[in-house]
């Protein structure tokens, strides 16, 4: 009887290691299978009308046009896009974010700062699809109105403008989530000292508060630029799609990786349809480069 | 000074604090004003192809003169063909005419199919496009609907006998949608529910505190780290072809797609659930093996009915993530919308619809923005359920 215990025990145990496993197992097979074939345009001949062909590797990483037949692809000018596109949505995200947070916290009067948080988390729940909607049919108008003051004419209001802006109210959440942590976990000590010595509320709030949170509000703006690198739909929605670049003019149409990635991938076969994992690739690879360098910024931050 | 510096930065921060209320009325002004109009019980239930018959009469028929009751008192009534017609908004938003009322012994009871000859009944709010009578004299006479439906009727009632039908049912609904999204979310619960909860019962319970544990941690961790269109290829290269060779259907399916969506949905199943076991106190497991129970009975007698609420919330976060993803679902399942949805078939959840619809040179805005309304409600009330269950789970971990 009790033997018969033990081995049940152990049966349990061996199952619930398996499902352990089974889930952690699942990132190397990603990072596997996405390296065997985003590597194989670079290694394996495609039959494309009648020759036989790879792509160039360093060609592909600094080239400036998305596709040429039968075998010049080009991501070089995607990724300046991309990160051109990035910092615009941080330019705009961070200090709307930061303050936003700082209001929550210390200045708004208990019910608004309620009705804030709220309007925040819906925010964040919002999926991406909508804000894709939402960016096509309200901010394309406004980029091309903006577009008619200077004397532009946009591509239907798609363009680097439109996917910055979107991107920023994507990750305005994320940031002042994690803002609200940090703010709140300042020391009230902190805060008094300040007042005693003289300073006003708002000084306390800029120059105290703020200062101390810094290393935690910079977390939330990894965080935002992780999701704004990643996201795909609502900025392929107002991208455009540009074949070449880079360009910096914000009125004009771009390409991010995430909208390469997605535009007819159903359509496509072969080198065009593999050359797409290679991308994905050069994203995973900018996504934790990005989050290196802004964790050693973070903790420069925090020793300074 | 220092007073008109402070001002300055606090009418900064209360503008800043304002942007995202403004994002967010702005977002839903424009998805209920663009939406609402064309958001009906029939978009929600009607097919998203629409599909034409062409109707005849056939050849043995013989008219009776009779005169139909107009039991509705209705202004499109033919009291001479026993039909009432309406003037009607389709989901585009076009003006058409449809069919609101067919008397049981109308002529237009007896139409069949002039392709293959078989009897066709007309189904009430099927849409004309065209129609074509003789009158008594043989004189064809074109059934205009394009100016309404009493003008239609006007000219319907001058014929004597009906040359051609054509009738066009429903299209642009969101029905096959819906029910995609359905399946979609109880296939992915199926699989990823019980396989986080057992992985997270071993992290939490049974593993030795160490390296292994940690590593192991670490790992599901790092799949959070990945943009949801990496695991849409994931699925487009792993399980699609899985599923094809398992089932023998070909490319995308809603089962490659629900496997998909739970690697991506693990870690937040695995968290959620370890989370909930953490608060169970060490005294209930003590005591059940004080109590002589085996471990195997502590963990499925004491630990998991203790951590329900924790698995509760896990899968409404679930829910909710699995109604939002698009990007990973447009790649692993594809976006053609399909009325017609099996398991292992292709077919678009609601998400990916709204995309498949805005692509194209004239996107449905109208109906794109009614399905956004529908997607936000369920994720709204989603979300309110975990803030209530979260409480509720806080307040007995007070008591």
């Amino acid at each position: 009887m009790k033997k018969r215990k033990e081995i049940t025990d152990k049966i349990v145990k061996q199952i619930l290691f398996f499902a352990a496993i089974l889930c952690a197992s699942f990132i190397i097979l990603i990072i596997i299978f996405i390296l065997i074939k985003g590597m194989a345009p670079f290694f394996k001949l495609y039959d494309i009308g009648g020759g036989f062909y790879k792509v160039e590797i360093g060609q592909f990483i600094i080239g400036s046009e998305w596709y040429q037949y039968p075998n010049i692809y080009g991501v070089g000018y995607i990724i300046i896009d991309t990160v051109y596109v990035v910092l615009q949505a941080l330019v705009i995200a961070i200090p709307v974010s930061i303050l936003t947070a700082l209001f929550i916290c210390k200045i708004a009067p208990r019910i608004l700062s309620k009705i804030l948080i709220n309007v925040i988390e819906i925010l964040a729940a919002i999926p991406s699809v909508i804000y894709g909607l939402f960016g096509r049919g309200v901010i394309t108008k406004f980029v091309i109105w903006i577009g008619k003051i200077f004397n532009y004419q946009t591509t239907g209001g798609k363009s680097a403008l439109a996917i910055s802006i979107v991107l920023a109210i994507m990750i305005i959440p994320t940031i002042t989530m994690l803002s609200e942590t940090a703010i709140n976990a300042v020391k009230q000590d902190l805060v008094n000292a300040s007042l005693a010595l003289g300073a006003t509320p708002t000084q306390t709030n800029f120059k105290i508060v703020l200062n101390s949170a810094k290393s935690g509000i910079f977390s939330g703006i990894i965080l935002g630029v992780g999701r704004a690198l990643g996201e795909a739909t609502a900025v392929s929605m107002v991208a455009g799609n540009a074949g070449s670049g880079p360009s910096f003019n914000p009125l004009d149409i771009s390409a991010t990786l995430t909208s390469t990635m997605l535009q007819g991938i159903h359509e496509t076969t072969g080198l065009d349809y593999d050359i797409r994992f290679s991308v994905g690739i050069v994203l995973i690879i900018l996504i934790l480069f990005s989050n290196l360098i802004l964790n050693i910024i973070r903790r420069k931050i925090k020793n300074a | 000074m220092r007073k008109i510096k402070d001002n300055i930065l606090n009418a900064i921060t209360y503008l800043c604090a304002l942007f995202g209320i403004l994002i967010l009325v702005l977002l839903l002004i424009y998805i209920f004003s663009t939406g609402a109009s064309v958001l009906s019980f029939k978009l929600l239930t009607s097919d998203y192809e629409s599909e034409s018959y062409s109707l005849v009469m056939p050849d043995e028929y013989t008219y009776v003169l009779n005169t139909y009751v107009n039991s509705n008192n209705s202004a499109n009534f033919s009291t001479k063909w026993g039909i009432e017609l309406a003037d009607e908004c389709n989901t585009e938003g076009v003006d058409i005419v449809t069919i609101t009322y067919i008397d049981e012994k109308s002529p237009f009871m007896n139409l069949i199919q002039n392709t293959n000859k078989t009897s066709y009944k007309i189904a009430i709010g099927s849409e004309i496009t065209t129609m074509a009578v003789y009158d008594d004299l043989g004189n064809y006479i074109s059934v205009l609907t394009n100016k309404g439906a009493a003008k239609a009727i006007s000219y319907l009632d001058q014929g004597t006998s009906i040359y051609s039908v054509n009738i066009q049912t429903g299209g642009g609904g969101i029905r096959g949608s819906l029910i995609a999204t359905l399946l979609l979310i109880i296939t992915t619960l199926v699989l990823v529910i019980p396989l986080g909860v057992m992985a997270a019962i071993y992290l939490n319970e049974l593993a030795k505190p160490g390296r292994i544990t940690n590593i192991l941690k670490s790992m599901i961790d790092m799949i959070s780290g990945i943009p949801s269109i990496i695991f849409g290829f994931v699925g487009l290269l792993i399980f699609v072809p899985f599923i094809d060779n398992t089932f023998s259907s070909s490319g995308g399916s809603i089962l490659s797609g629900a496997l998909t969506m739970s690697v991506m949905l693990l870690p937040v199943v695995i968290k959620t659930t370890e989370e909930s076991l953490k608060t169970i106190p060490n005294s209930y497991r003590n005591a059940s093996i004080a109590l002589g129970a085996t471990k195997t009975q502590t963990i499925f007698k004491v630990v998991l009915p203790n951590a329900i609420a924790g698995i509760l919330s896990a899968t409404l976060l679930s829910i909710g993530r699995v109604i939002g993803e698009s990007a990973a679902l447009i790649i692993a399942i594809g976006t053609v919308v399909k009325d017609k949805v099996t398991l292992t078939g292709t077919a678009t959840p609601l998400s990916v619809h709204i995309w498949t619809i805005m692509q194209g040179e004239n996107p449905n805005y109208e109906v794109a923005c009614a399905i956004s309304i529908v997607i936000l409600s369920m994720v709204l009330i989603l979300n309110l359920s975990v803030k209530l269950l979260s409480k509720k789970l806080n307040k007995g971990e007070a008591k």
